[in-house]
């Protein structure tokens, strides 16, 4: 089964540096790249119509009105996601990357992801910040839906130097703590932390002696550290206090119901952390 | 497909457009559910309540996103016998029996069976709704003054000329215009004309919560029951055939049998508040989309605009002439005919005519479309029956000696093309062996193998050793389940009267 890179782009204003994290994650851990664009159709007539009269014929009227204006419509997309994948392809080449391809898919971006699910290594996608809402909860939808890592890419690119680990020792949180302790993606000069929040500094200092464990097995040096104060805070303030390039987790480990009602951490983290996130789930 | 809780583009797609087509969905649904209340001998209000609560309940729970759900003609037809004979209490409990058996349908997922429903009996089906709409409007225009036909004709020139006003012609709704303009023509030349009013109570309240008032007992069960079968089949049928409509309109998915289910918990609503069975409706669900109504959200606002309407407006609902909710009525009904079809008639196949014109027959005599659907899958199974049939020929060679007949059969072996197989052997001949070669035979059923075995036994009277060679894997199994001919004890019973 071929591992692959898997880069979203939507011709957005951080597609540049959804591709540029692409382009380093596939030279690093020597991966093809793929470059990916998702023709989604609203299927929302322009005109508006109120007459609210029937004639004969009106479902073949209809839909042959239908087919003609999305027709028109979906070539329009595909134009102009031919010319990002374009543009970037070439860019990925410059950059140095041996294998890329392009890839265009009708469909929601959700059923693209979950369709492609099989191939890829790590998703890489950007989040827009004036539609962060709106985006939001997309996202979790997207993450909770779908096995794959992905990195939410929400500002410009910065090579990863150094990585936080936010580890409260839920199921996707371990499974995020294991994936990087024996990820080629973070060489041994990757400077790594390891930060827990918790009112009971006892707890946590139990879980990041186990995740120091975990790393010492595979001769990784780690820094580990207990936070107190509110953890979205805390985790930030951290992550800029010791210039942090990546921040990774796993991801909504409460159910839906609960998130309804407290919101998610995963959530919150990725509306505010300026830095991109790395989700696990 | 990724499976998602809460879609919230089903909601939320443009929540502008949503509304603008709940108010011309509203307008639509009114006409129908007070026109075909009148027709169950209830007060307008039953069929108002209906529609109010199946389309509220199925914008929440149905499977098939933006179709228009509430009372129906196709439905009410079913019930007129039953309010005659037992009253309107006996409705309510048939009603939610019907929501009871349209879940339990649901959970066993017989949505799947809709693929035995050919195109050609689909068709038929919308053309005899379409029909059914029409000729329910007829008492309305029968044994009625002059007055009556002009306001109708009238009604129907503003539904289909009002639109080309410029500007304001795509901006209103032509069937409100209608029902505006002719009550006021009512009202201000005092014609004496049929109204609302005259028909029977309309809401004066929200519905509330009320158990059927009748005996819980067998008796009453053997009463709803078989009108809570029929309702439930035909409220499936036109659900799931709306729902491909609007999936075809559309370019999206529906589940079918969540859309089951959806229908039958909007259905024991409907029952529990004072409302009768409903289904969806094609001409308003085309309505629906023709005015961008998109989500859910769209029929849930339908159904709350529609109580609003006819709660606070009923002083001037009881106004409406009939002659107005009739030309809205014949409008609907020419939007649910699938014109397409007649046009198609000349280069369409005889078979594929005959079934659609069944079911369209058979539906407009019985005034039920199961029936109709019934009949047209049964004549689309026998002409295909017969067209497989013609899929079956033998191949005859003889050795050198002309003593040994192999009989080489291609297609398929089954009840229509069995007495076809016997056909082909030549039992006159004087042969010292036959070689039935099956290697390109497919053996379906029991008919195909009564017929082999027939041959066989016939043949070996006549003094013929036989052989049966390369039979497939199929029919291998099929012969080995029925076969009898090397069975000597059931030779006689094969033979029968020979």
């Amino acid at each position: 089964m071929d591992q692959k890179i898997l880069v979203c782009l939507d011709g957005s204003k951080l597609s540049k540096a959804v591709c540029d994290y692409g382009i380093f994650i596939s030279k690093t851990l020597d991966l093809p790249l793929v470059l990916l664009h998702v023709v989604e159709h609203s299927h929302i007539p322009s005109k508006l119509n109120l007459s609210g009269n029937l004639s004969l014929g009106i479902r073949d009227d209809l839909l042959e009105e239908f087919v003609s204006e999305e027709m028109s419509e979906s070539k329009k997309l595909i134009q102009k996601g031919k010319a990002i994948l374009q543009e970037f392809a070439v860019y990925a080449k410059e950059n140095g990357v041996q294998k890329c391809e392009i890839l265009q898919r009708h469909g929601a971006l959700e059923d693209t992801l979950d369709a492609l699910a099989d191939t890829i290594k790590l998703g890489i996608i950007g989040l827009r910040g004036e539609e962060q809402n709106e985006i939001g909860s997309n996202v979790e939808e997207l993450i909770r839906n779908l096995g794959i890592p992905m990195l939410l890419v929400n500002n410009d690119f910065i090579p990863i130097k150094s990585i936080l680990i936010a580890y409260d020792g839920s199921e996707f949180a371990i499974k995020a703590l294991n994936a990087i302790a024996k990820n080629p993606l973070f060489p041994e000069n990757v400077k790594r932390f390891v930060v827990n929040a918790n009112a009971d500094a006892h707890a946590s200092a139990k879980l990041l002696f186990e995740a120091k464990k975990l790393f010492d097995q595979k001769n990784l040096e780690l820094t580990t550290q207990v936070l107190s104060g509110d953890p979205v805070q805390s985790i930030l303030d951290f992550s800029e206090k010791n210039n942090i390039d990546i921040i990774a987790m796993g991801a909504y480990s409460h159910n839906r119901l609960k998130t309804k009602f407290f919101g998610s951490f995963t959530t919150k983290i990725f509306l505010k952390s300026p830095k991109p996130l790395l989700l696990f789930r | 497909m990724v499976k998602r809780y809460f879609k919230k583009d089903e909601w939320f797609g443009s929540i502008k457009n949503d509304a603008l087509a709940g108010v011309v969905v509203a307008l639509a649904l009114i006409p129908e559910a007070i026109a075909f209340s009148i027709i169950v001998g209830v007060d307008p209000k039953v069929g108002l309540y209906a529609s109010f609560c199946i389309s509220v309940v199925i914008a929440f729970v149905g499977g098939r996103v933006a179709m228009v759900s509430a009372a129906t003609g196709a439905m009410a037809l079913l019930m007129v016998t039953l309010v005659k004979d037992y009253g309107l209490e006996y409705l309510f409990a048939t009603t939610i029996l019907t929501g009871i058996l349209q879940m339990i349908a649901g959970y066993f997922k017989l949505g799947r069976f809709m693929s035995f429903v050919p195109r050609a009996v689909v068709v038929g089906f919308v053309n005899a709704l379409a029909i059914l709409i029409f000729s329910a409007q007829l008492p309305e225009l029968t044994n009625v003054t002059w007055h009556v036909y002009a306001l109708t004709l009238g009604g129907l020139g503003i539904i289909y000329l009002f639109p080309y006003v410029p500007k304001i012609g795509k901006l209103l709704p032509s069937p409100l215009i209608t029902i505006i303009v002719i009550t006021l023509i009512v009202f201000l030349l005092d014609i004496d004309v049929r109204t609302v009013g005259d028909m029977g109570k309309l809401p004066d309240t929200l519905p509330i919560f009320l158990l059927p008032n009748i005996p819980l007992n067998f008796e009453t069960l053997m009463i709803i029951l078989p009108y809570a079968v029929s309702l439930a089949m035909v409220g499936l049928l036109e659900s799931l055939m709306t729902a491909t409509i609007i999936d075809d309109l559309t370019d999206t998915s529906s589940d079918k049998n969540i859309e089951c289910k959806g229908q039958g918990i909007a259905n024991i609503a409907s029952g529990f508040m004072g409302g009768m069975a409903g289904c969806a409706m094609i001409g308003q669900s085309v309505i629906n989309i023709k005015s961008g109504g998109r989500t859910r959200l769209s029929t849930l606002f339908a159904g709350i605009f529609l109580l609003l309407m006819v709660v606070f407006l009923s002083d001037a609902l009881v106004a409406i002439p009939m002659a107005a909710l009739v030309s809205v009525m014949i409008m609907v009904s020419i939007g649910t005919f699938d014109w397409g079809s007649i046009k198609k008639l000349k280069t369409l196949p005889l078979s594929t005519n005959l079934v659609m014109l069944t079911t369209v027959i058979v539906t407009v005599y019985t005034h039920n479309l199961a029936h109709g659907v019934f009949s047209g899958v049964l004549l689309a199974s026998l002409f295909f029956a017969n067209k497989i049939s013609h899929f079956m020929y033998c191949e005859m060679q003889y050795d050198n000696n002309a003593t040994v007949k192999t009989y080489k059969f291609i297609g398929q072996v089954f009840f229509n093309s069995a007495d076809k197989f016997y056909a082909q052997f030549d039992f006159k001949e004087v042969l010292d062996k036959v070689i039935i070669d099956l290697t390109r035979a497919h053996f379906w059923d029991i008919s195909a193998v009564y017929a082999l075995d027939k041959a066989v036994i016939k043949l070996r009277r006549v003094g013929c050793e036989v052989e049966i060679i390369g039979r497939n894997e199929a029919s291998t199994t099929i012969i080995d389940r029925f076969g009898v001919h090397d069975k000597p004890e059931l030779i006689e019973k094969v033979m029968g009267g020979h």
